[in-house]
Protein backbone atom coordinates (compact mmCIF):
# COMPACT_ATOMS: atom_id res chain seq x y z
CA UNK A 1 0.00 0.00 0.00
CA UNK A 2 2.81 2.39 0.81
CA UNK A 3 4.55 2.20 -2.66
CA UNK A 4 1.31 2.49 -4.04
CA UNK A 5 0.40 5.55 -2.10
CA UNK A 6 4.28 6.42 -2.98
CA UNK A 7 3.74 6.22 -6.73
CA UNK A 8 0.44 7.94 -6.86
CA UNK A 9 2.40 10.65 -5.00
CA UNK A 10 4.89 10.78 -7.98
CA UNK A 11 2.29 11.16 -10.65
CA UNK A 12 0.63 13.91 -8.92
CA UNK A 13 3.75 15.60 -9.19
CA UNK A 14 4.59 14.98 -12.41
CA UNK A 15 2.04 16.12 -13.52
CA UNK A 16 1.65 19.20 -11.27
CA UNK A 17 5.86 19.59 -13.03
CA UNK A 18 4.30 19.02 -16.43
CA UNK A 19 1.48 21.93 -16.45
CA UNK A 20 3.95 24.12 -14.92
CA UNK A 21 6.81 23.69 -17.64
CA UNK A 22 3.90 23.73 -20.53
CA UNK A 23 2.33 26.99 -18.75
CA UNK A 24 6.35 27.97 -19.50
CA UNK A 25 6.22 27.17 -23.09
CA UNK A 26 2.43 27.92 -24.05
CA UNK A 27 1.57 31.35 -22.65
CA UNK A 28 3.08 34.14 -24.69
CA UNK A 29 4.94 37.25 -22.53
CA UNK A 30 3.58 40.83 -24.40
CA UNK A 31 6.56 41.14 -25.77
CA UNK A 32 6.73 37.35 -27.47
CA UNK A 33 2.91 38.31 -28.50
CA UNK A 34 4.01 41.51 -30.49
CA UNK A 35 7.19 39.63 -31.90
CA UNK A 36 5.64 36.90 -33.09
CA UNK A 37 2.53 38.23 -34.80
CA UNK A 38 3.32 41.81 -35.88
CA UNK A 39 4.81 40.86 -39.49
CA UNK A 40 1.54 38.73 -40.27
CA UNK A 41 -0.52 41.91 -38.73
CA UNK A 42 1.57 44.47 -40.84
CA UNK A 43 0.59 42.43 -43.94
CA UNK A 44 -3.06 41.95 -43.43
CA UNK A 45 -2.85 45.94 -42.86
CA UNK A 46 -1.17 46.32 -45.85
CA UNK A 47 -3.97 44.02 -47.90
CA UNK A 48 -6.76 46.23 -46.58
CA UNK A 49 -5.13 49.49 -47.55
CA UNK A 50 -4.53 48.12 -51.02
CA UNK A 51 -8.01 46.79 -51.25
CA UNK A 52 -9.39 50.31 -50.37
CA UNK A 53 -6.39 51.68 -53.31
CA UNK A 54 -8.04 48.88 -55.29
CA UNK A 55 -11.42 50.00 -55.48
CA UNK A 56 -11.01 53.65 -55.29
CA UNK A 57 -8.71 52.75 -58.63
CA UNK A 58 -12.04 50.86 -60.09
CA UNK A 59 -14.13 53.87 -59.32
CA UNK A 60 -11.78 56.60 -60.94
CA UNK A 61 -12.17 53.96 -64.19
CA UNK A 62 -15.38 53.28 -64.20
CA UNK A 63 -16.32 57.04 -63.28
CA UNK A 64 -18.77 55.68 -60.82
CA UNK A 65 -18.73 53.67 -57.45
CA UNK A 66 -20.62 50.52 -56.97
CA UNK A 67 -24.56 50.17 -56.96
CA UNK A 68 -23.74 50.16 -53.01
CA UNK A 69 -21.28 50.45 -50.63
CA UNK A 70 -22.76 48.74 -47.77
CA UNK A 71 -19.58 46.02 -47.81
CA UNK A 72 -16.98 49.28 -47.58
CA UNK A 73 -19.02 50.63 -45.22
CA UNK A 74 -18.79 47.72 -42.60
CA UNK A 75 -14.41 47.21 -43.59
CA UNK A 76 -14.20 50.71 -42.79
CA UNK A 77 -16.12 50.79 -39.33
CA UNK A 78 -13.97 47.47 -38.55
CA UNK A 79 -11.07 49.44 -38.93
CA UNK A 80 -12.49 52.58 -36.75
CA UNK A 81 -13.72 49.93 -33.99
CA UNK A 82 -9.96 48.44 -33.58
CA UNK A 83 -8.44 51.88 -34.04
CA UNK A 84 -10.64 53.04 -31.34
CA UNK A 85 -8.50 52.54 -27.93
CA UNK A 86 -11.55 52.15 -25.71
CA UNK A 87 -12.65 49.31 -27.55
CA UNK A 88 -13.00 46.65 -25.03
CA UNK A 89 -10.15 44.67 -24.67
CA UNK A 90 -10.87 40.72 -25.24
CA UNK A 91 -13.91 41.50 -27.50
CA UNK A 92 -12.64 43.11 -30.62
CA UNK A 93 -12.91 40.01 -32.78
CA UNK A 94 -16.11 38.88 -31.31
CA UNK A 95 -17.04 42.43 -32.05
CA UNK A 96 -16.03 42.51 -35.47
CA UNK A 97 -18.01 39.26 -36.38
CA UNK A 98 -21.07 40.89 -35.06
CA UNK A 99 -20.58 44.07 -37.40
CA UNK A 100 -19.69 41.52 -40.37
CA UNK A 101 -23.27 39.54 -39.43
CA UNK A 102 -25.01 42.85 -40.30
CA UNK A 103 -24.67 41.66 -44.16
CA UNK B 1 2.05 29.75 -70.37
CA UNK B 2 5.55 29.95 -70.21
CA UNK B 3 7.44 31.88 -67.28
CA UNK B 4 10.22 32.87 -66.25
CA UNK B 5 12.03 33.55 -62.84
CA UNK B 6 14.14 36.10 -62.51
CA UNK B 7 14.88 35.89 -58.93
CA UNK B 8 14.88 32.74 -57.59
CA UNK B 9 17.61 31.20 -54.96
CA UNK B 10 17.59 27.21 -55.92
CA UNK B 11 20.24 26.05 -54.22
CA UNK B 12 18.19 26.66 -50.85
CA UNK B 13 14.99 24.36 -52.78
CA UNK B 14 14.54 21.07 -52.98
CA UNK B 15 14.47 19.02 -56.76
CA UNK B 16 10.44 18.93 -56.20
CA UNK B 17 10.39 22.96 -56.77
CA UNK B 18 12.19 22.49 -59.52
CA UNK B 19 9.72 19.77 -60.94
CA UNK B 20 6.84 21.64 -59.83
CA UNK B 21 8.10 24.80 -61.35
CA UNK B 22 8.33 23.25 -64.60
CA UNK B 23 4.69 21.58 -64.15
CA UNK B 24 3.54 24.70 -64.36
CA UNK B 25 5.17 26.56 -67.27
CA UNK B 26 8.58 27.78 -65.97
CA UNK B 27 11.05 27.39 -68.58
CA UNK B 28 14.27 29.82 -67.03
CA UNK B 29 15.42 30.85 -63.44
CA UNK B 30 17.86 33.05 -62.33
CA UNK B 31 20.01 32.85 -59.32
CA UNK B 32 21.73 35.55 -57.93
CA UNK B 33 24.03 35.12 -54.95
CA UNK B 34 22.75 35.57 -51.65
CA UNK B 35 23.43 35.52 -47.73
CA UNK B 36 23.65 31.91 -46.70
CA UNK B 37 21.85 32.56 -42.95
CA UNK B 38 25.33 33.03 -41.86
CA UNK B 39 28.50 35.20 -42.05
CA UNK B 40 31.11 33.33 -44.40
CA UNK B 41 34.43 33.97 -43.00
CA UNK B 42 36.80 33.24 -45.79
CA UNK B 43 36.93 34.41 -49.98
CA UNK B 44 37.12 31.01 -50.47
CA UNK B 45 33.75 30.06 -49.68
CA UNK B 46 32.43 32.41 -51.78
CA UNK B 47 34.30 30.94 -54.56
CA UNK B 48 32.91 27.39 -54.16
CA UNK B 49 29.62 29.34 -53.89
CA UNK B 50 30.47 30.76 -57.03
CA UNK B 51 31.21 27.41 -58.45
CA UNK B 52 28.17 25.47 -57.48
CA UNK B 53 26.10 28.17 -59.15
CA UNK B 54 27.49 29.01 -62.73
CA UNK B 55 29.04 24.95 -62.55
CA UNK B 56 26.44 22.69 -60.87
CA UNK B 57 22.88 24.18 -59.88
CA UNK B 58 22.53 24.40 -64.13
CA UNK B 59 23.00 20.79 -64.05
CA UNK B 60 20.28 20.35 -61.32
CA UNK B 61 17.75 22.62 -63.33
CA UNK B 62 18.12 20.72 -66.71
CA UNK B 63 16.80 17.42 -65.30
CA UNK B 64 13.94 18.94 -65.46
CA UNK B 65 14.30 20.56 -69.14
CA UNK B 66 14.45 24.52 -66.92
CA UNK B 67 17.65 26.70 -67.75
CA UNK B 68 19.32 28.20 -64.97
CA UNK B 69 21.58 31.07 -64.99
CA UNK B 70 23.30 32.93 -61.98
CA UNK B 71 24.63 36.32 -60.76
CA UNK B 72 27.55 36.40 -58.85
CA UNK B 73 28.27 39.14 -55.68
CA UNK B 74 28.87 39.99 -52.46
CA UNK B 75 25.58 40.07 -50.50
CA UNK B 76 25.06 43.46 -48.54
CA UNK B 77 25.22 41.66 -45.30
CA UNK B 78 28.72 40.19 -45.42
CA UNK B 79 29.67 43.44 -47.56
CA UNK B 80 30.14 45.03 -44.21
CA UNK B 81 33.24 43.27 -44.36
CA UNK B 82 35.52 45.37 -46.15
CA UNK B 83 38.72 43.02 -46.91
CA UNK B 84 36.48 40.13 -47.90
CA UNK B 85 34.73 42.04 -50.22
CA UNK B 86 37.65 43.21 -51.70
CA UNK B 87 39.18 39.39 -51.86
CA UNK B 88 36.25 38.26 -53.39
CA UNK B 89 35.71 41.32 -55.58
CA UNK B 90 39.33 40.42 -56.81
CA UNK B 91 37.57 36.16 -58.09
CA UNK B 92 34.64 37.68 -59.69
CA UNK B 93 35.71 38.43 -62.64
CA UNK B 94 36.81 34.72 -63.60
CA UNK B 95 33.12 33.69 -63.01
CA UNK B 96 31.40 36.59 -65.03
CA UNK B 97 32.81 34.71 -68.10
CA UNK B 98 31.27 31.89 -67.36
CA UNK B 99 28.45 30.69 -70.01
CA UNK B 100 25.33 31.18 -67.80
CA UNK B 101 26.49 34.04 -65.76
CA UNK B 102 24.44 37.42 -66.17
CA UNK B 103 26.12 40.05 -64.36
CA UNK B 104 26.65 41.19 -60.59
CA UNK B 105 24.35 40.70 -57.69
CA UNK B 106 22.67 40.80 -55.76
CA UNK B 107 24.82 43.62 -54.27
CA UNK B 108 23.11 46.23 -52.67
CA UNK B 109 22.27 47.60 -48.91
CA UNK B 110 20.85 46.09 -46.16
CA UNK B 111 21.66 48.41 -42.91
CA UNK B 112 22.98 51.12 -45.13
CA UNK B 113 26.41 51.10 -43.91
CA UNK B 114 29.65 53.32 -44.79
CA UNK B 115 31.07 49.79 -45.75
CA UNK B 116 28.01 48.51 -47.85
CA UNK B 117 27.90 51.62 -49.92
CA UNK B 118 31.49 51.17 -50.70
CA UNK B 119 30.81 47.42 -51.59
CA UNK B 120 27.71 48.45 -53.52
CA UNK B 121 29.98 51.59 -55.59
CA UNK B 122 32.79 48.90 -56.13
CA UNK B 123 30.26 46.29 -57.32
CA UNK B 124 28.39 48.25 -59.46
CA UNK B 125 32.28 49.45 -60.80
CA UNK B 126 33.38 46.01 -61.61
CA UNK B 127 30.13 45.20 -63.76
CA UNK B 128 30.63 48.37 -65.63
CA UNK B 129 33.89 47.92 -66.50
CA UNK B 130 32.91 44.12 -67.74
CA UNK B 131 30.12 45.53 -69.34
CA UNK B 132 27.89 42.93 -67.07
CA UNK B 133 24.18 43.81 -66.16
CA UNK B 134 23.67 45.00 -62.24
CA UNK B 135 20.89 43.36 -59.85
CA UNK B 136 20.55 45.34 -56.24
CA UNK B 137 18.85 44.19 -53.25
CA UNK B 138 16.76 46.80 -51.41
CA UNK B 139 16.66 46.28 -47.30
CA UNK B 140 13.42 45.16 -45.80
CA UNK B 141 10.24 46.51 -44.27
CA UNK B 142 11.27 49.34 -42.05
CA UNK B 143 14.90 50.11 -43.55
CA UNK B 144 13.25 49.87 -47.18
CA UNK B 145 12.46 53.42 -47.74
CA UNK B 146 15.52 54.95 -46.39
CA UNK B 147 17.93 51.95 -47.74
CA UNK B 148 16.06 52.36 -51.36
CA UNK B 149 16.67 56.41 -51.76
CA UNK B 150 20.09 55.31 -50.73
CA UNK B 151 20.82 52.96 -52.97
CA UNK B 152 19.95 55.64 -55.69
CA UNK B 153 21.96 58.08 -54.49
CA UNK B 154 25.53 55.99 -54.41
CA UNK B 155 24.84 55.23 -58.29
CA UNK B 156 24.09 59.08 -59.08
CA UNK B 157 27.80 59.30 -58.96
CA UNK B 158 29.16 56.17 -61.06
CA UNK B 159 28.92 56.18 -64.83
CA UNK B 160 26.52 53.48 -65.55
CA UNK B 161 24.10 53.02 -67.80
CA UNK B 162 20.68 52.74 -65.88
CA UNK B 163 19.12 50.48 -67.93
CA UNK B 164 21.32 47.73 -67.32
CA UNK B 165 20.42 47.99 -63.88
CA UNK B 166 17.41 46.56 -61.97
CA UNK B 167 16.97 47.50 -58.57
CA UNK B 168 14.55 44.98 -56.70
CA UNK B 169 11.91 44.39 -53.79
CA UNK B 170 10.19 47.63 -55.15
CA UNK B 171 7.08 48.30 -52.99
CA UNK B 172 4.15 51.10 -53.20
CA UNK B 173 6.55 53.46 -51.43
CA UNK B 174 9.49 52.60 -53.46
CA UNK B 175 8.54 52.14 -56.85
CA UNK B 176 8.47 56.06 -58.48
CA UNK B 177 12.36 56.54 -57.48
CA UNK B 178 13.21 53.81 -58.71
CA UNK B 179 11.53 54.07 -61.93
CA UNK B 180 11.64 57.89 -62.02
CA UNK B 181 15.89 57.10 -62.24
CA UNK B 182 15.45 55.54 -65.54
CA UNK B 183 16.21 51.90 -63.83
CA UNK B 184 14.57 48.38 -63.68
CA UNK B 185 12.65 47.81 -60.42
CA UNK B 186 11.71 44.16 -59.17
CA UNK B 187 8.52 43.62 -57.35
CA UNK B 188 9.34 40.55 -54.96
CA UNK B 189 6.42 38.20 -53.70
CA UNK B 190 6.61 36.87 -50.05
CA UNK B 191 3.89 35.36 -47.71
CA UNK B 192 4.16 37.57 -45.36
CA UNK B 193 7.46 40.06 -45.67
CA UNK B 194 7.93 42.14 -48.94
CA UNK B 195 5.54 42.59 -51.76
CA UNK B 196 1.87 40.11 -51.68
CA UNK B 197 0.46 38.56 -55.34
CA UNK B 198 -2.44 41.24 -55.31
CA UNK B 199 -0.42 44.19 -54.24
CA UNK B 200 1.98 43.33 -57.42
CA UNK B 201 -1.17 43.32 -60.02
CA UNK B 202 -2.40 46.31 -58.04
CA UNK B 203 1.11 48.03 -58.99
CA UNK B 204 1.29 46.69 -62.78
CA UNK B 205 -2.63 48.33 -63.26
CA UNK B 206 -1.30 51.56 -61.75
CA UNK B 207 2.54 51.61 -63.34
CA UNK B 208 2.19 49.29 -66.47
CA UNK B 209 4.55 46.78 -67.48
CA UNK B 210 7.42 48.74 -68.49
CA UNK B 211 10.72 48.31 -66.73
CA UNK B 212 9.35 46.05 -64.33
CA UNK B 213 9.84 42.55 -63.15
CA UNK B 214 8.04 40.40 -60.75
CA UNK B 215 9.47 36.96 -58.81
CA UNK B 216 9.14 35.22 -55.73
CA UNK B 217 12.81 35.45 -54.71
CA UNK B 218 12.34 31.90 -52.83
CA UNK B 219 15.23 30.87 -50.38
CA UNK B 220 15.72 29.33 -47.58
CA UNK B 221 13.29 31.58 -45.33
CA UNK B 222 9.52 31.58 -45.43
CA UNK B 223 9.18 32.13 -49.28
CA UNK B 224 7.05 30.26 -51.85
CA UNK B 225 8.45 30.03 -55.55
CA UNK B 226 4.59 29.76 -56.51
CA UNK B 227 3.63 33.14 -54.99
CA UNK B 228 4.90 34.26 -59.13
CA UNK B 229 2.14 31.68 -60.20
CA UNK B 230 -0.46 33.36 -57.80
CA UNK B 231 0.34 36.84 -59.07
CA UNK B 232 -0.31 35.20 -62.53
CA UNK B 233 -3.37 34.13 -61.77
CA UNK B 234 -4.44 36.86 -60.03
CA UNK B 235 -3.81 39.22 -63.17
CA UNK B 236 -5.67 37.07 -65.50
CA UNK B 237 -8.67 36.62 -63.01
CA UNK B 238 -8.67 40.66 -63.21
CA UNK B 239 -8.96 40.30 -66.72
CA UNK B 240 -5.65 40.96 -68.63
CA UNK B 241 -5.02 38.75 -71.33
CA UNK B 242 -2.31 35.75 -71.73
CA UNK B 243 -0.47 37.89 -73.87
CA UNK B 244 -0.59 40.51 -71.80
CA UNK B 245 0.65 38.38 -69.10
CA UNK B 246 3.41 36.93 -71.22
CA UNK B 247 4.76 40.31 -71.79
CA UNK B 248 5.33 40.92 -67.99
CA UNK B 249 6.12 37.40 -66.54
CA UNK B 250 8.32 36.16 -69.89
CA UNK B 251 9.09 38.61 -71.68
CA UNK B 252 10.23 41.91 -69.59
CA UNK B 253 12.91 38.92 -68.14
CA UNK B 254 14.09 38.28 -71.78
CA UNK B 255 14.52 42.04 -72.78
CA UNK B 256 16.27 43.01 -69.60
CA UNK B 257 18.26 40.17 -69.42
CA UNK B 258 18.89 39.63 -73.09
CA UNK B 259 21.03 42.98 -73.07
CA UNK B 260 23.34 40.04 -71.70
CA UNK B 261 24.24 37.98 -75.15
CA UNK B 262 24.74 35.07 -72.97
CA UNK B 263 20.68 35.02 -72.66
CA UNK B 264 19.17 33.84 -75.71
CA UNK B 265 15.41 33.23 -74.62
CA UNK B 266 13.60 35.77 -76.94
CA UNK B 267 10.46 37.30 -76.23
CA UNK B 268 6.85 35.07 -77.26
CA UNK B 269 3.89 36.40 -79.43
CA UNK B 270 0.92 34.52 -79.49
CA UNK B 271 0.12 34.43 -83.42
CA UNK B 272 -3.22 32.35 -83.01
CA UNK B 273 -6.72 34.47 -81.82
CA UNK B 274 -7.81 31.05 -80.64
CA UNK B 275 -6.45 31.95 -76.81
CA UNK B 276 -8.49 30.73 -74.19
CA UNK B 277 -8.97 33.35 -71.53
CA UNK B 278 -10.03 33.21 -67.99
CA UNK B 279 -13.80 32.49 -67.65
CA UNK B 280 -15.76 35.44 -66.41
CA UNK B 281 -17.23 35.00 -62.96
Amino acid sequence: MASENQFSNFIDEVLVASENLFSIFIMLSPRQVLDTYYLEARRDLLEIAALLDRYDAAVEREGAPADDEETLDILRRALAHLADSDSPSGERTAALLTLFSEI
Amino acid sequence: MQIIQPHYHAIARTAQDYERMAMSGVVAVCEPAFWAGFDRRYPETFIDYFAQISEFEPTRAAQYGIRHFCWVAVNPKEAEDPELTRDVLKAMPEFLEKPTCLGVGETGLHKSTPNEIDALQAHVEIAMEHGQLVLIHTPHLSDKAHGTKTVIEALDGLDIDRGRVWIDHVEENTIDSVLDAGYWAGMTLYPVTKCSPRRAVDILEKYGSERLLVNSSADWGPSDPFTLQECILEYRLRGHSTQEAIEIFHNNPCRFLGQNPKWDIEPIRIESGAVAEPAST
